[in-house]
């Protein structure tokens, strides 16, 4: 008997424990909900300085905006305000019943989206001769001789990279579409488009943050390319915008490395980080950019953009008149 | 292939039925079979500093023991949990017009363990066996953010030390408890903030294998100061004939660890088994 009530007493012992050995939770209130919020991008956000944003100054404009009677609705509004100074298409916050609010405003107002008309190309420029849809990330045609591919992310679409790139064995070169490229895994485009390259290329470096500290940092990470056969060594156009981001933006740091490559249309968005998701006390996710990007030393193009070598921007009227003349611009380099 | 599982379940069959044959006098050996309601209550910093918690029906462990000179035991353990911090809702993304919901995180939990012991006391009905468990515990996770999601592991390999007692309350039922404690334990975790260029490199092959072998060549060997736990369960069996038993049983299951950042687990399961001796 003296067994069975040991046993019984150390089992409370040990679950009534058990609460000691959790870190409280923050509180489900506004304030405390602001200083949730504020806080993880104080300690996890990493491109302040690239961003020119100091993150203090917005504590200063927007901390006292918030008090326990602060409703649901004032607090999205001081969020999303606060969040906005960063203008960063990796900052999101997801709230009930409303659209996701992106820091960036191309995102968040859609701006320029209409610029890009991918039925238009497969109409008009493929003639309707063309592998793929918007399900599968790719599309693939020949526009005369020139090989012509359009990817959508940047996800394991890239595993048919062989395939699309054996069907353009005998073209006069090939256009990488990447507008309105959503991103998505960047490790893709490095196992993959190896056949794009000669030789080992170092396309950007990165490092992540490892701590709380200001400082506190994994030590540079260096990104490459590496050759794989057969090589494909025709001519390329790669094509961005204002919506190529994040893994569509790596992919155009290792493809921008490549001696035969010209990079034509809009400068890319210029979110070049991963993106981690976080969540608060109400239910609500936000997101944050935990890296600095440099594609050399102290060079970065975070909240910037990758700039092309040609500037080239479709308007909404030529489109709505069913031209894209940055694609014309495209082929004509071939 | 349907062929070979068929051989191999045949096979199974009649080597069980042959050592039953040869050891009817002692039945030294059993199967488990177990299935039970259980609570997870995880908070993981590296990801949320929410504590998460759920209930789930998907909790199943399969045993095999053997009670001779030594006592030994074979468990595999799966267990499955669905937490999320508030109600599901709606919401929309930007360029798509379908309103889309969010979704619970998922934990999965497998652990694979092989105990071996020695029976150091055996006083009337009660007998205490003291040796060491070889265990892995393999939890994947998946937190899920709204329009994102983050994927995120605790692997641990490792040797604790186990204890196994057992008490004989008559001629049909006995009660019987078991006690691990780490010794040491191989620890690969996500990094801080989930993700960083060594997780992605890791995950360069795009095949599940291979990135789970680069998480395990990760693997740091930790003590007490940085991985803490116990695992523990007490059960109770009544004997429906020779070969047959069945029982119900209580596991806690506490894992701490603090690299890279604090990590606390404790799960409550309360299982029915069943348990075939030969």
């Amino acid at each position: 008997m003296k067994n069975y009530i040991f046993i019984l007493l150390a089992t409370l012992l040990i679950t009534s424990c058990e609460n000691t050995l959790y870190k409280t939770e923050p509180e489900n209130n506004p304030e405390a909900l602001y200083e949730t919020l504020w806080t993880t991008f104080q300690t996890d956000y990493a491109p302040f300085e690239q961003r020119n944003v100091d993150w203090n100054e917005q504590y200063q404009i927007y901390r006292p905006q918030v008090n326990a009677n602060t409703t649901d609705e004032e607090l999205y509004t001081i969020f999303t305000q606060m969040l906005r100074s960063l203008n960063d298409g990796h900052v999101s916050l997801v709230t009930p019943n409303r659209k996701v609010f992106n820091s960036n405003v191309y995102f968040d107002q859609e701006k320029t989206d209409s610029l890009f008309n991918l039925e238009l190309i497969q109409s008009k420029y493929l003639n309707n001769e063309f592998t793929g849809n918007d399900d599968e990330g790719n599309v693939f045609g020949k526009i005369g001789n020139i090989g012509y591919w359009h990817l959508k992310w940047i996800g394991d679409n890239l595993l048919a990279t062989d395939e699309i790139l054996d069907a353009f064995e005998n073209t006069d070169g090939l256009i990488i579409d990447l507008r309105n490229n959503g991103g998505g895994d960047m490790t893709y485009s490095f196992s993959e488009l190896g056949r794009l390259t000669d030789e080992v290329r170092f396309t950007h470096r990165s490092k992540t943050k490892n701590g709380t500290g200001p400082d506190d940092y994994t030590e540079w990470y260096n990104w490459e390319i590496t050759p794989r056969t057969p090589y494909f060594d025709k001519p390329i156009v790669l094509i961005t915008d204002r919506f190529t981001i994040s893994a569509g933006e790596r992919t155009t740091m290792a493809l921008k490395t490549l001696p035969n490559l010209i990079h034509l249309g809009d400068t890319t968005n210029g979110a070049h980080s991963t993106k981690i998701g976080k969540e608060l006390p109400n239910g609500w996710y936000y997101s944050v950019s935990p890296q600095i990007i440099e594609v050399s030393e102290g060079v970065s193009f975070e909240g910037i953009g990758l700039i092309p070598d040609i500037l080239s921007k479709n308007t909404i009227e030529e489109v709505e008149a069913g031209q894209d003349k940055t694609l014309e611009a495209a082929i004509a380099l071939f | 292939m349907k062929h070979r599982i068929f051989a191999l379940c045949g096979l199974i069959f009649i080597t069980m039925t042959m050592m039953a044959q040869e050891q009817e006098e002692a039945r030294v050996n059993s199967f488990g079979l177990s299935w039970g309601m259980g609570h997870v209550k995880r908070q993981d910093l590296s990801f949320s500093p929410m504590i998460h918690q759920d209930w789930s029906a998907l909790n199943f462990a399969l045993s095999y023991e053997r009670s001779k000179k030594l006592e030994q035991e074979a468990l595999v353990r799966f267990s499955h949990y669905a937490p999320q911090v508030g109600e599901p809702y709606e919401f929309d993304l930007y360029f798509n017009t379908e309103k889309l919901s969010t979704y619970p995180h998922t934990f999965t939990q497998l652990d694979v363990n092989y105990a071996l012991g020695k029976n150091i006391v055996e006083r009337g009905n009660f007998n205490l066996a003291l040796g060491g468990k070889a265990r892995i515990r393999l939890w994947p996770s998946n937190y899920m953010w709204g329009d994102n999601g983050s994927f995120g592991y605790y692997i641990s390999n490792g040797l604790d030390a186990w204890l196994k007692m057992g008490y004989k309350l008559n001629d049909k039922n006995h009660l019987r408890a078991h006690v691990g404690l780490p010794i040491f334990s191989f620890v690969s975790r996500s990094p801080y903030m989930s993700q960083n260029d060594e997780y992605f490199a890791d995950n360069l092959e795009h095949n599940d294998v291979k990135s789970l072998m680069n998480f395990l060549k990760r693997s740091e060997l930790q003590s007490w100061g940085l991985s803490q736990g116990v695992d523990l369960d007490l059960a109770y069996f009544h004997a429906f004939s020779a070969r047959w038993e069945l029982g119900a049983s209580y596991w806690l299951s506490m894992n701490f660890n603090q690299a890279p950042t604090p990590l606390a687990s404790t799960e409550h399961t309360f299982f029915i088994s069943t348990m075939l001796k030969f």
